[in-house]
């Protein structure tokens, strides 16, 4: 009876049925709930790129032109959240790390054009990190790049003198007016640029997120890299793993053409 | 043994198998989760967020392109993109427009993203959009007088554009009946087919759509096609802005520094040569598509005069004589020919023209100086001009001479050469106005000061010879010290057509006045369309001085 007793449980080859076939539930049930997640993250990231580049062209409205990307330099160097421009005496160029300022500046030189993020504490954008940038679902900071260069402004006044930032200055932008394009941001399907995503001339700021592996670390495709080299050149494409020929991919790129922007800037009787 | 601890034995199961039976729901209902098909209302969403975007897109792209005064289009602000060629799907043209399409029949294709800007937009089944342009959108005349000829839901010259979510492959040959509407056609669809050069628009339209009677059906077994449409207004208000911007920017400096360019071209020109600058005077108003478009004797407000060939009126002379037998003067094709002969008095010889060219003055005309002169028999002359201000007229004295050894018996000429349409009207600048009709839609104004002979100043602002332009932005100059403003009307609002002989129709508010030397920019609304430029006019960019758009 005492035997029996024992012998009447489970045998540990029931029990380890019984296990596997939960384990392998379980972990059928994550996989799909996390990329279940992950979906939910990418498409909320959209939705946040969207609602800031909504936030971009209403800040233009307000403030009669586009707002210079946020800087981050480092933890101890960063704008805040706020716009970051060159001091007053840089109107075109570059300028000295820690001169930057958070200050307007009239000339609209700011100093990061291309490797800046999204100035949210002045645009309202949330949610923001302890430092007061806007964040994507997987806490990495939203980026956030901007035209610095004309081409085929009308005469007059004709084409502004070299290093003029047009879209970033309220004066300028006014000048200059409808007829010049932006011409040096270059949105394109990979980093060697031999196809693009929108023609030349054309897109005026871009929003985007480095996704979910975000930007610190070397192991991403040259697509990637290329997102954060601080150039005028982004990629934007579907996403691909660390397997595909050119490399793994998820970033997400939202692209604003001019001709969307200065619609915006008319309806609101901002120019010409 | 049977009845020997029979509960622990099902209690423990039961535990077991309700685990593995919540386990396997919650992993088929998050799997279910992660793959939920979108229901036909979000496809729907999608597909009706999705054409909204692109129609954004669409009019921001027509309206940036109307503000290029160089490379292709310039010559046409206002021209719409092509749709993408149907060839193009597969290669690097995919997603850029086709560099030209037909003017006179509609062209259907897919919707040019690359070159409107944006990500490939795609409708709720995940279809790229198609793009329906309307005949007349792509070579002048393009203003806003330019119909959408594009049928839409059984209305004529409906709209200018179409932008259509094409949905999903359509099978309905097996459907019993007749198709309703009876546009519709059966069709079947082949996926496969819609990735294969060219396109096949039937492939990816129904109904009506397949053809030129598009249409928006909705909901049938039909049709899946969901189309938006971009009406002539609403493009007329997004172009408007880009007009207005070139009419400030090329046609009033173009206008009101004609003198200068007349300078540059001519070596001579009404202001520089004869210290007589002058703006000529407005064409009265009347229905813009039967006007002359040649100013009217003391019309400051109008329509701009700038016809080719206004007030080409030959030179008439008389000649006072000295020592010379006056032969008279004749009219000689390209000038004015004057002739005198020496009989047997003695030197001094010399005479005294006094040539007139009626209505100069209303219109763009050229000059001439001493040195365009043709004297013959080794004689000089010298050439003074006058403008009148109350006949527009303009008067030549000629003070010709010869030296003492001109032989009896010698007939000698003077050629005075007739004025001819100035520089300006030929300016490059000028002519997408002009061939594209805008001037029918450009109302003109000039300073009473800025006229021939003008009785009043506009020395300072505000002097009864200047104009006030109201509402211009601070930074633009001062408002009440224009020589010349041009309105550009809008389209016609609600409840009033153009063409008109009605000023009211064109104009609103206090431009719809004339003679009145005021006009008003506002903000365009509703009721409220105009666009002004004006001269002068300024704008300061960042870390300069005042940069005249307009002098």
């Amino acid at each position: 009876m005492q035997l029996r007793r024992k012998q009447s449980g489970f045998t540990l080859t029931e029990l380890a049925v019984v296990f596997t076939i939960i384990v392998l539930l379980i972990g059928g049930a994550m996989m799909t709930f996390s990329a279940q997640i992950e979906q939910r993250n990418s498409d909320e990231t959209l939705r946040r790129l969207n609602a800031a580049a909504e936030a971009v062209v209403a800040f233009s409205i307000v403030n009669r032109r586009l707002p210079c990307p946020a800087r981050f330099t480092g933890p101890a160097s960063h704008s805040q959240g706020l716009e970051s421009f060159c001091p007053a005496g840089v109107p075109t160029g570059a300028c000295a790390a820690g001169t930057e300022t958070t200050v307007v500046q009239v000339h609209g030189n700011c100093s990061n054009f291309f490797d800046g993020f999204l100035p949210a504490v002045a645009l309202g954008v949330n949610p923001v990190d302890g430092l007061g940038f806007a964040v994507d679902p997987w806490n990495n900071r939203l980026r956030y790049a901007v035209s610095g260069a004309v081409t085929g402004c009308t005469t007059p006044p004709g084409p502004p003198p070299a290093g003029t930032r047009v879209f970033t200055s309220q004066a300028n932008l006014k000048t200059y007016g409808l007829s010049c394009r932006p011409n040096d941001l270059d949105v394109c399907t990979s980093s060697a640029c031999t196809a693009r995503v929108v023609s030349t001339q054309t897109a005026v700021f871009v929003v985007y997120s480095t996704g979910k592996n975000g930007a610190g670390a070397p192991a991403y495709g040259a697509d990637e890299t290329e997102n954060t080299d601080g150039d005028a050149v982004f990629v934007s494409r579907t996403p691909s793993g660390p397997d595909a020929a050119l490399g793994n991919y998820d970033d997400h790129v939202v692209v604003i053409p001019a001709g969307v922007a200065y619609s915006r800037l008319i309806s609101a009787g901002v120019l010409p | 043994m049977k009845s020997a601890f029979p509960g622990r034995q099902r209690g423990a199961a039961l535990i077991l198998f309700a685990t593995v039976l919540i386990l396997g729901v919650a992993w088929f209902t998050v799997g279910a989760l992660g793959k939920a098909a979108p229901t036909p209302s979000d496809r729907e969403i999608r597909s009706g967020n999705t054409l909204q975007d692109a129609k954004r897109a669409l009019l921001g792209y027509a309206q940036q392109y109307a503000a290029r005064t160089v490379g292709a289009g310039s010559a046409e602000p206002g021209q719409m993109p092509c749709p993408e060629a149907l060839t193009s799907i597969g290669t690097a043209s995919e997603g850029i427009a086709a560099a030209a399409c037909s003017n006179v029949a509609p062209v259907v294709g897919r919707l040019p993203w690359r070159t409107l800007g944006v990500d490939q937009l795609r409708d709720g089944d995940g279809e790229p959009l198609w793009y329906v342009l309307s005949p007349g959108f792509r070579s002048s005349p393009i203003n806003f007088g330019t119909p959408g000829q594009l049928s839409f839901d059984g209305a004529p010259n409906a709209a200018v554009a179409l932008i259509i979510a094409p949905g999903r492959p359509l099978n309905t040959l097996p459907f019993p009946g007749v198709p309703s509407p009876a546009s519709c056609a059966k069709v079947n669809q082949q996926a496969a087919a819609r990735n294969t050069a060219p396109l096949n628009v039937a492939n990816f339209l129904e109904c009506g759509n397949a053809g030129t009677n598009f249409e928006n059906v909705g909901t049938s077994q039909w049709t899946n096609d969901r189309v938006i449409t971009v009406t002539a207004a609403e493009w007329a208000d997004a172009i408007g802005a880009s007009v207005g911007d070139r009419l400030q920017r090329q046609i009033a400096p173009v206008l009101a520094d004609w003198d200068a360019i007349e300078l540059a071209a001519t070596g001579r020109s009404w202001g520089a040569t004869h210290g007589l600058p002058y703006l000529p005077y407005a064409s009265a108003w009347s229905d813009p598509t039967a006007n002359i478009y040649c100013g009217s004797q003391g019309q400051t407000e109008g329509l701009a005069p700038i016809a080719i060939g206004c007030s080409n009126n030959p030179w008439t002379g008389i000649a006072v004589v000295l020592g010379l037998v006056n032969i008279g003067c004749t009219d000689a094709g390209p000038f004015l020919r004057c002739q005198f002969m020496r009989l047997l008095a003695l030197p001094p010889f010399s005479v005294v023209i006094t040539a007139t060219s009626q209505d100069v003055a209303r219109a763009f005309r050229s000059t001439i100086d001493a040195a365009d002169l043709t004297v013959t028999g080794g004689g000089t002359a010298t050439l003074s001009m006058a403008l009148n201000g109350a006949t527009s007229d303009a008067t030549a004295t000629i003070n010709a001479t010869w030296p003492p050894a001109l032989a009896p018996f010698t007939v000698v000429e003077v050629q005075i050469p007739h004025l001819t349409d100035a520089a300006v009207l030929g300016d490059a600048r000028l002519s997408w106005f002009r061939t594209n009709n805008w001037h029918h839609y450009a109302y003109y104004a000039v300073g009473p000061a800025y006229v021939a002979s003008p009785a009043l100043p506009c020395a300072a602002p505000s002097d009864p010879g200047c104009l006030i332009v109201n509402g211009l932005p601070a930074s633009t100059g001062i408002p009440d010290d224009k020589r010349l403003a041009m309105v550009l009307s809008g389209r016609a609002l609600a409840g009033l057509a153009q063409p008109s002989p009605v000023l009211g129709n064109y104009f609103e508010s206090q431009n719809a006045s004339t003679g009145d030397r005021t006009f008003e920019a506002l903000t365009v609304t509703g009721v409220f369309n105009d666009r002004i430029a004006a001269c002068p006019f300024q704008h300061t960019p960042a870390g300069g001085g005042p940069i005249a758009l307009c002098n």
